[in-house]
C-alpha cells in the first residue's frame, strides 16, 4: 500500500516539476497590455485564418493584447460569464444574441458604436438586426453565409438533364438518380432534404413563408406557405423508404472530409454555402465534376428566386468583461475593410459590410465568393427574426417534422401542435417588454 | 479429472464468450485506426486492413501536444489518486466501522451530495471557484478528491461493514488505541478496496472531460481527454484519426491496470487468512 | 441505557470527528452551496445573470404540464430499470468468472476492464460506429446471420438498446468492486457446500448472492444514481450526427434523459429557475427511492461484521 502512494507521489511530483519548466519556458510577456480574451467555437484552418488577423491587431498597436481559444462552445461561455472570469468578447450564433441579451449576459456596444465612429449603415441590414434587442444593440454581425445548389455535373450529364430550376425539377431529377444495391439499399441519391443541416429554416423561406410577424407578436407557422414547405419535405419520405434513407445516411462520412456525402457521389445535389467551394479544393477529388446554381424555388412562384436563408455569427461583448471599451475595438478591427477582407478571403466566408462585399480585392482572392455575394446584394435573403426563442423554435419545428415524416400527424396538425408550444413562448416575450 | 477439465473448458469457453463483447469494439477501434477512409467505409466491414495506415498515428500525435497534456494528466491523476486513498478510506472508517449517534442518517447526506446532475450544480460550483482564484489552476479538478468523494465513501463503508466487528474489539481490549486500530487492524484488512479506490480515481480523473473543460481556459494547461475532443469538430467525425487518438490516450491506463489486477488476486489469496 | 452505550464509544466518536473533517469541508464546500442554491432558484425565474424573481411554486406546476418532463422520465426509467438489471447481471456473472483460478487470469482481467478506461466520450463514438447502420460491425454480423438490422441511434425504437449497450461495455467498475468482493469470501464457505455435494448453482445461491449482498447494494444505489444522470451518449449523438442544430434528443426525443431535459432547458433555453425545479424533483425521487432501498435492504442486504442500514 505504503508502495503504491509512494509511487504514485512519486510519478505526479516529476510531473509537476517537468511541466513547471516547460511552462516557464512557454511564458510570453505582454503584461502591461489590456487583456482581451476571445472564445470562438472555429477549430481547424477557419481559427488558422482568425488567428492570423488577430496577431496582425496584435502587432499593429502595443495597448491591446488578445487571447484567442477556439473551440468553445456556448455552454462553457454560459457557465464562465456570470463569474466574471469569462470570455470578453465570444462569437456565437446570431440567432443565439437575442437570448442571450435577454438574459443580460452581453453588453450594451451603442455607447462603443458612437465612440469608435462605426458606420452602422454599411452592416447588412437583416443580419444587423440580429444584434439588436429592445432597441439596443448587443452584437455585430461577422459571418453570413448564403447559400447555392451544388450539383454533381456528371451525373446530371449521364442522365441527359439540365440544373434544375425549380424545386419540382429538382425532386424529378433526384428520383432519376436513385441507385440501389442488390438488397434494395440506397447506394445513391439525389436530394435529401435535412442533409447536412440548413434545411429547417431555408425550404419555408423558399416557399415564402416566415417564422414571427413582429406587428403582432405571433408565431406564424400555420400559414399555407409554411405547410406547403413542410409538405415538400414530407413528400420526399413518401417516395422514399424512410428506414433506408435513415441507414443510407448513416453511412455519410464526415462533413469535412473527403468522404463527405456529396464528393463521393452518394448525394447528386446539396444546398451549401460560400465555404463549400474551399472544402471542395480542400477535400475532394480531382474527378469530381460540379456545379452550382441559386437554390431553385417552385414553379409558381419563381419571384422567390434567391429568398432563402441568411445564417451568421455574431461578435459580441461579454457584461462581465473587464476591458469592455478594448473589447470592442477589437470588433471595430475585425469589421474594418483590410482586416476583414483578409479573414474572409481566407476562410472563405462572407463578410457582413457592404465596403468589404464589394471590395475588389476579396473577389479577385476569393474568386468563388462571387456569386455569393452577387447573391447576397440582391438583398432578398432572409436572417431569422431576433426573437429570444429561436432555440426552441427550431428544436419543436424539427420533432413537429418528425412527427409528420413518420405519419404520426398530418401537416396541418403537426403545425397547429407547433403553433401551441411557441406561441406561449411569443406571449410571454410580449408582457416581459 | 475428466470432469475436472471438462468444467475448465466450460469456464474458458464463458470466459472467451463475455471476453468478445468486451474486446472485439477494441480490436474494431485499432483496425478502424490503422484504415484509410476507403477502407472504413466498406460494407461487409474488413478486419485487417489491406493497407495499414501507420500515419493515422503520426498525424494523431502531431494534432496534439501530446507530451505536455501527458504530463499535465500525470498531475491531475496522480493529485487525485493520493487524494482518495487518503480521505476515502478515512471517511468510510468513520460511517463503516466508527459507532456514532446518527451516524446512517448523515450517511444518506453522502449519497444524497451524489444525485444533483452537473448541469445544474456546474455553475455554482465555478463561480465559487472563480471567487476563491482557481480558475486555469488544477485545484477545482483535485480538491473534492482530497475532501472525499461520495461513491468512494460509499464503497470503502460497504467494505468495512463486512469486517467482523470481534476483531477491532480484541484490539481494543488489549488496549490498542482508535488510531492504531484503524491503521494496524482495519485498513490492512480492506486493502483491495483501497487498491479498487486508486484504480477508479485514476481512470475517472483521466478520462474526465466536463471539469477540465470548464476549469482550464488555458492550452498550456490542458490534459488528454480535452486534447482528444479536438479530433470530433463542428463538422463531424474523422473516424480513422479519432481512434487513433483515443488508442494513444487509453494505452497509459491499459498499462497501469495491468499492473494493478496482481493486488487484486493478492487481495482474493487474503481473504484466507480473515476468514 | 443508550447514553452509556456511547460513553463508551467517545474515542470512537472522538475519532470520527476527525476523520470526518474533510468530508464536512467538502460538503460546505461542493455540496450545500450547488444544493441550496438549486432549491432557492427552483422556487424562481432566474437566467444567471439577472437576480432571480420568486415565482413561487410556477416552475413546478409548469413542469407537470410540460410533455418533455414525462417523456424524459420515461426515457430515463426505461434507462435505468433494463440498464441496471443488466448491468448488475452481467457484472456478477463476470466476476465470478474471472475469479476461476484459470491460466491467463490477468489477461482476461484486463480485457474485460479495458473498456471503462476508454473514456466516455470515445465510448460513445466507438459504439456509433459499432451501431452504424450501414457499415457498422454489429448490423453486419446480424445480417449475416440473416436477422434484421435496426437502425439503432437513428431509430426511435432503438436508441435506447443502443445507450444500454453503450453502458454496458463500461460495466468493468462494476466487474472490479464485485471481484474485490468475492473476494473477501471464505473458501471454507463453498467447500462446506461443496461436501453437502451443492453444485454451481447452489454455491451461487448460498454463498455468492448473500455474501455479495452488500456490494450489490452498492451497485445498486449508485448505478440508479449513475443511470438518472446519463447524459454524455445523447451529447455525442447530438454532436456526430448534425443534422439537429443542436437538439440533444435524438430521434423523436427517444435519447431525451432526465438530466439531458435539464440541460436543455438550462443552457440551450436559459430557464435555469425551471432546470432547478427539475433537478429538485430529481433529487427528491432519487432521495426517496435510496431510503425505500435502505429499508428494505435490512431483509436481503448481509454484512460480515453484523451491521445493518438503518
Amino acid at each position: 500500500m505504503r508502495k503504491l502512494t509512494k509511487a504514485v507521489s512519486a510519478v505526479t511530483a516529476l510531473a509537476t516539476v517537468v511541466s513547471a519548466g516547460s511552462i516557464a519556458v512557454l511564458a510570453e510577456g505582454g503584461e502591461e497590455k489590456t487583456l482581451v480574451t476571445f472564445w470562438h467555437s472555429w477549430s481547424g484552418s477557419e481559427a488558422d485564418a482568425l488567428q492570423a488577423v488577430i496577431d496582425d491587431y496584435n502587432g499593429s498597436q502595443d495597448e491591446i493584447f488578445v487571447e484567442v481559444l477556439s473551440s468553445q462552445t456556448e455552454d462553457k461561455m454560459l457557465t464562465t460569464i456570470p463569474s466574471g472570469v469569462g470570455p470578453d468578447l465570444v462569437y456565437t450564433a446570431d440567432t443565439t444574441c437575442s437570448k442571450w441579451a435577454q438574459a443580460g449576459m452581453l453588453s450594451e456596444i451603442d455607447e462603443y458604436i458612437a465612440g469608435t465612429g462605426m458606420d452602422v449603415s454599411n452592416i447588412y441590414e437583416s443580419e444587423y438586426k440580429l444584434g439588436t434587442y429592445g432597441g439596443v444593440q448587443y452584437g455585430i454581425p461577422f459571418t453570413m453565409d448564403s447559400y447555392m445548389l451544388f450539383y454533381n455535373a456528371d451525373v446530371l450529364a449521364e442522365l441527359g438533364v439540365e440544373p434544375p430550376t425549380t424545386l419540382e425539377e429538382m425532386a424529378e431529377i433526384s428520383e432519376k438518380a436513385v441507385l440501389t444495391d442488390a438488397d434494395g439499399d440506397y447506394t445513391r441519391l439525389g436530394y435529401v432534404p435535412d442533409y447536412p443541416w440548413i434545411d429547417r429554416e431555408e425550404i419555408p423561406y423558399l416557399f415564402g413563408a416566415d417564422f414571427y410577424d413582429f406587428e403582432n407578436d405571433e408565431i406564424t407557422c400555420t400559414t399555407e406557405a409554411f405547410a406547403n414547405a413542410i409538405t415538400y419535405k414530407a413528400g420526399f419520405y413518401d417516395n422514399y423508404d424512410r428506414d433506408k434513407v435513415e441507414k443510407f445516411k448513416s453511412g455519410f462520412g464526415a462533413y469535412a472530409s473527403s468522404d463527405n456525402a456529396f464528393f463521393q457521389g452518394k448525394v447528386i445535389f446539396a444546398i451549401e454555402g460560400e465555404w463549400f467551394e474551399n472544402f471542395i479544393d480542400e477535400f475532394a477529388s480531382d474527378d469530381l465534376n460540379w456545379g452550382s446554381v441559386s437554390v431553385p424555388v417552385t414553379e409558381s412562384q419563381p419571384e422567390l428566386a434567391g429568398s432563402g436563408r441568411l445564417q451568421g455569427g455574431m461578435l459580441s461583448v461579454t457584461a462581465t468583461s473587464q476591458n469592455p471599451e478594448a473589447a470592442f475595438d477589437v470588433i471595430h478591427y475585425l469589421t474594418s475593410d483590410d482586416a476583414y477582407v483578409k479573414f474572409c478571403a481566407s476562410k472563405g466566408s462572407l463578410p457582413t459590410t457592404y465596403s468589404a462585399l464589394k471590395s475588389e480585392a476579396l473577389i479577385s482572392e476569393a474568386p468563388q465568393l462571387e456569386k455569393f455575394v452577387a447573391s447576397v446584394l440582391e438583398g432578398k435573403a432572409k436572417a431569422f427574426p431576433a426573437v429570444p426563442f429561436s432555440a426552441e423554435y427550431s428544436d419543436y419545428q424539427g420533432l413537429a417534422e418528425e412527427a409528420v415524416y413518420s405519419g404520426e400527424k398530418t401537416v396541418e396538425e403537426a403545425l397547429a401542435d407547433l403553433y401551441d408550444e411557441l406561441q406561449p413562448l411569443a406571449d410571454e416575450w410580449k408582457e416581459s417588454r | 479429472m475428466s470432469k475436472k477439465k471438462l468444467k475448465r473448458a466450460g469456464v474458458y469457453a464463458l470466459l472467451l464468450l463475455v471476453a468478445a463483447f468486451f474486446f472485439i469494439p477494441i480490436v474494431w477501434m485499432i483496425s478502424t485506426s490503422l484504415k484509410g477512409s476507403d477502407e472504413v467505409f466498406l460494407s461487409p466491414p474488413r478486419w485487417i486492413p489491406k493497407n495499414i495506415l501507420w500515419s493515422n498515428y503520426t498525424a494523431a500525435f502531431e494534432a496534439i501536444p501530446y507530451l505536455k497534456y501527458l504530463l499535465n494528466t500525470l498531475q491531475t491523476t496522480g493529485l487525485a489518486v493520493i487524494g482518495n486513498i487518503i480521505s476515502a478510506p478515512m471517511i468510510g472508517y468513520a460511517f463503516g466501522k466508527l459507532k456514532w449517534p446518527g451516524r446512517d442518517k448523515v450517511f444518506l447526506l453522502v449519497i444524497a451530495t451524489m444525485m444533483l446532475p452537473f448541469s445544474v450544480t456546474m455553475i455554482p460550483l465555478y463561480s465559487m471557484s472563480a471567487k476563491f482564484g482557481w480558475i486555469n489552476t488544477y485545484i477545482p479538478l483535485v480538491l473534492p478528491d482530497f475532501l472525499g468523494k461520495s461513491y468512494f465513501i460509499f464503497l470503502m463503508r460497504q467494505f468495512y461493514m463486512n469486517l467482523p466487528d470481534e476483531l477491532l474489539e480484541a484490539a481494543r481490549i488489549d488496549g490498542a488505541g482508535e488510531f492504531w486500530v484503524y491503521k494496524k487492524i482495519a485498513l490492512p484488512l480492506v486493502k483491495p478496496a483501497v487498491v479498487t479506490v486508486a484504480l477508479f480515481s485514476a481512470v475517472w480523473s483521466w478520462t474526465d472531460f466536463m471539469g477540465p473543460l470548464i476549469y482550464l481556459n488555458r492550452a498550456d494547461k490542458w490534459t488528454i481527454s480535452l486534447g482528444l475532443s479536438q479530433f470530433t469538430n463542428t463538422y463531424g467525425v474523422d473516424w480513422s484519426l479519432l481512434m487513433a487518438a483515443a488508442v494513444i490516450a487509453i494505452v497509459p491506463m491499459v498499462i497501469l491496470f495491468f499492473c494493478l489486477q496482481r493486488y487484486f488476486i493478492e487481495g482474493s489469496m487474503n481473504s484466507g487468512i480473515k476468514g | 441505557m443508550k447514553k452509556s452505550k456511547y460513553h463508551m464509544q467517545r474515542p470512537q466518536i472522538r475519532l470520527a470527528i476527525l476523520f470526518l473533517i474533510p468530508w464536512i469541508t467538502g460538503l460546505i464546500l461542493f455540496s450545500l452551496y450547488p444544493i441550496v442554491s438549486t432549491i432557492y432558484y427552483s422556487f424562481t425565474e432566474y437566467n444567471l445573470m439577472k437576480p432571480p424573481v420568486v415565482t413561487g411554486l410556477k416552475n413546478y406546476m409548469d413542469i407537470f404540464q410540460d410533455k418533455n418532463f414525462y417523456q424524459s422520465v420515461y426515457n430515463s426509467l426505461y434507462f435505468v430499470v433494463v440498464g441496471v438489471t443488466l448491468e448488475l447481471a452481467l457484472s456478477i456473472f463476470s466476476a465470478i468468472l474471472l475469479n476461476a483460478k484459470v491460466k491467463g487470469r490477468g489477461i482476461f482481467r484486463t480485457m474485460f476492464y479495458l473498456p471503462s478506461i476508454v473514456s466516455p466520450v470515445a465510448n460513445a463514438i466507438i459504439w456509433m460506429w459499432m451501431l452504424n447502420p450501414q457499415y457498422g460491425l454489429v448490423n453486419s454480423f446480424l445480417k449475416a446471420l440473416g436477422i434484421p438490422q435496426p437502425l439503432w441511434l437513428s431509430s426511435a425504437q432503438w436508441s435506447k438498446p443502443a445507450a444500454i449497450l453503450m453502458a454496458l461495455w463500461a460495466v468493468g467498475n462494476t466487474i472490479i468492486v464485485y471481484l474485490a468482493g468475492i473476494g473477501d469470501i471464505p473458501t471454507e464457505y463453498y467447500e462446506a457446500i461443496e461436501l453437502d455435494g451443492g453444485g454451481p448453482i447452489a454455491k451461487f445461491r448460498y454463498i455468492t448472492w448473500p455474501m455479495l449482498s452488500n456490494v450489490t447494494f452498492f451497485q445498486l444505489i449508485n448505478g440508479i444514481i449513475v443511470g438518472f444522470a446519463t447524459f454524455t451518449q445523447s451529447y455525442m449523438v447530438a454532436a456526430i450526427e448534425p443534422k439537429g442544430n443542436g437538439l440533444l434528443g435524438g430521434a423523436k426525443n427517444s435519447l431525451l434523459f432526465y438530466a439531458v431535459n435539464i440541460y436543455n432547458e438550462g443552457f440551450r433555453y436559459l430557464k435555469f429557475g425551471y432546470a432547478s425545479a427539475l433537478a429538485v424533483i430529481m433529487l427528491l425521487g432519487m432521495i426517496l427511492i435510496t431510503v425505500i432501498l435502505f429499508v428494505t435492504s435490512k431483509k436481503w442486504v448481509y454484512y460480515g461484521g453484523g451491521g445493518r442500514d438503518e
